[in-house]
């Protein structure tokens, strides 16, 4: 069953035209793998999906509505989440606020609801549990990528987006998150992953779609 | 040598004046932190909250209520007023021009700020206007034989409770982290579900809000005329620079800089009393750009 449609997808920063007429779509419980050199649209896709950027023609449809004018908060509430390149974590607060945010933001998660979401969280990412009261401004760039991807998740959404989530980080660690990402794929949740790093992404993904310079080159399926 | 006497007054002046500095300037801030928006139109908010505090105090007194209850009519005054002025100057006038470039904006909230100023005039007149019951009726404390108004003691208590009250809500309610949040990164903020649009509108009234507070306490301190309030805006704007763009913990001890700079330099060379605000002010914009609690360059 196709979750998200992209479908024609035009998308200009300013007057300069980013994404051109782009399509794929994305199963159910899929890994996605997005593909491309730097510059060739992955964020600028992701962007568009959660709804950072207004698309200029085309669709995007999520269960099988037309979400492309809906607000991000919108979006957010239907179940898309994302994590974005550079981490973005509120410096100010601690590793567990951070992770909170989108809960609160919400305003319709009970408490024991909240508790259990953090739990399966702290269960893909048990290391962060140590660390949850530091300032996010503290920690190290790879746990700040956890702590990004873990608060995407702590919604238990249906589709996430992880921009670049390997980048910067040491094997070690990147093979930690793809063992992280392959959990939250046993719990269901379908994730589109933009990665320069074709290698890294084969290991996990279902699905490859390799953008350039803002076109879909190929789509095909991941043996 | 100064007498302990004269000392404890400096330290009580410094601590009033700060807390005044503080209640404009914190608002300032919040403003500027979350709606990336400098707001020339922020010092008449503090005069709209001292002129609706003449009209709740004399409400209360002629509806015969005791002098105490005043202090209520103060209160009232400052929160309606900042309430009022955050959900109606924030949706319909800042909220269009978020995307503009900075000089439109200073124009705009500066055609505000005269607009306003006319409408204190319309409504309550261009006379000056004096509501000192509040400050009477404390009446005054001894201090080693300086008597000093009981009044300033009572303005600094509840202002102080104000701005504790602010950091608080700031630090550990939900909406108070969200609204932290989206100053420190609107983009992510509208990634992980927040409603930007709400949370302006709150932080633009907590900011106002303060800042009424701020004219309803010091109204009873003064002479209400037309235009009042552009001194204080000015020094707010200084406290602004010297304690950082944005950061509403900077404002707060700039406050208490400037106002101990004012203090001794009133005891010692009157004639500089404002001078030293803008000396300070100007060291710190060629020193250190980014405000004396930021981070390095």
């Amino acid at each position: 069953m196709v979750l998200l449609d992209i479908v024609n997808v035009d998308v200009y920063i300013g007057n300069v035209h980013i994404l051109r007429k782009i399509s794929f779509n994305i199963e159910k419980g899929e890994v996605l793998g997005l593909i491309g050199p730097n510059g060739a649209g992955k964020t600028t896709t992701l962007k568009t999906i959660i709804g950072l950027l207004p698309l200029r023609a085309g669709k995007i449809v999520f269960e099988g509505e037309d979400i492309s004018r809906l607000p991000a908060r919108n979006r957010v509430g239907k179940g898309i989440t994302y994590s974005p390149e550079d981490r973005r974590l509120i410096a100010d607060l601690t590793v567990e606020e951070n992770i909170l945010l989108p809960c609160w933001v919400s305003g319709s998660m009970t408490k024991s609801m909240i508790e259990k979401n953090l739990e399966i969280v702290y269960k893909i990412f048990p290391e962060i549990k140590e660390f949850k009261d530091r300032k996010a401004k503290l920690i190290s760039g790879g746990q700040q990528k956890m702590v990004s991807i873990a608060r995407a998740l702590v919604l238990m959404p249906k589709l996430v987006l992880l921009d670049e989530p390997s980048e910067g980080l040491a094997p070690i660690v990147a093979n930690r998150l793809l063992r992280s990402i392959e959990a939250m794929k046993l719990l269901g949740i379908t994730t589109i992953i933009a990665e320069s790093n074709l290698r890294y992404v084969k290991q996990i993904a279902d699905k490859i779609v390799r953008i350039e310079r803002g076109e879909i080159k190929e789509v095909v399926k991941n043996a | 040598m100064l007498e302990i006497t004269s000392l404890i007054v400096i330290f009580l002046n410094t601590l009033i004046y700060t807390v005044i500095l503080a209640l404009i300037s914190v608002g300032l801030n919040m403003v500027l932190g979350v709606l990336k928006i400098l707001n020339l139109s922020h010092g008449v908010l503090l005069a709209i909250g001292a002129y609706l505090s003449v009209t709740f105090v004399r409400s209360f007194l002629s509806f015969g209520l005791p002098i105490y209850t005043t202090y209520i009519a103060l209160g009232l005054a400052g929160i309606i007023a900042g309430i009022f002025m955050g959900f109606t100057v924030e949706p319909i006038i800042l909220r269009r021009i978020y995307e503009r470039v900075e000089i439109q904006q200073l124009l705009a909230t500066f055609a505000l700020m005269l607009i306003l100023e006319d409408v204190i005039k319309l409504i309550w007149g261009p006379q000056s206007l004096v509501i000192a019951e509040p400050y009477l009726y404390l009446g005054n404390l001894n201090i080693g034989g300086i008597s000093y108004p009981l009044y300033y003691v009572f303005l600094m208590v509840v202002g102080y409770f104000i701005l504790l009250i602010t950091y608080i809500f700031l630090n550990t309610t939900k909406i108070g982290r969200i609204i932290r949040s989206t100053a420190f990164d609107r983009e992510i903020s509208l990634a992980l579900g927040v409603d930007v649009k709400r949370v302006y509108t709150y932080a633009f009234t907590i900011g106002a809000t303060l800042t009424t507070l701020g004219g309803s306490l010091i109204a009873p301190t003064l002479s209400l005329q037309p235009g009042f309030s552009s001194e204080y805006i000015v020094l707010s704007f200084a406290v602004v620079v010297v304690g950082g763009l944005g950061d509403i913990k900077g404002a707060f001890i700039a406050s208490l800089v400037m106002a101990l700079a004012r203090t001794i330099t009133v005891m010692v060379f009157p004639e500089l009393e404002l001078a030293i605000i803008f000396i300070i002010m100007l060291l710190v914009l060629q020193l250190r750009p980014e405000g004396l609690f930021k981070g390095g360059r």
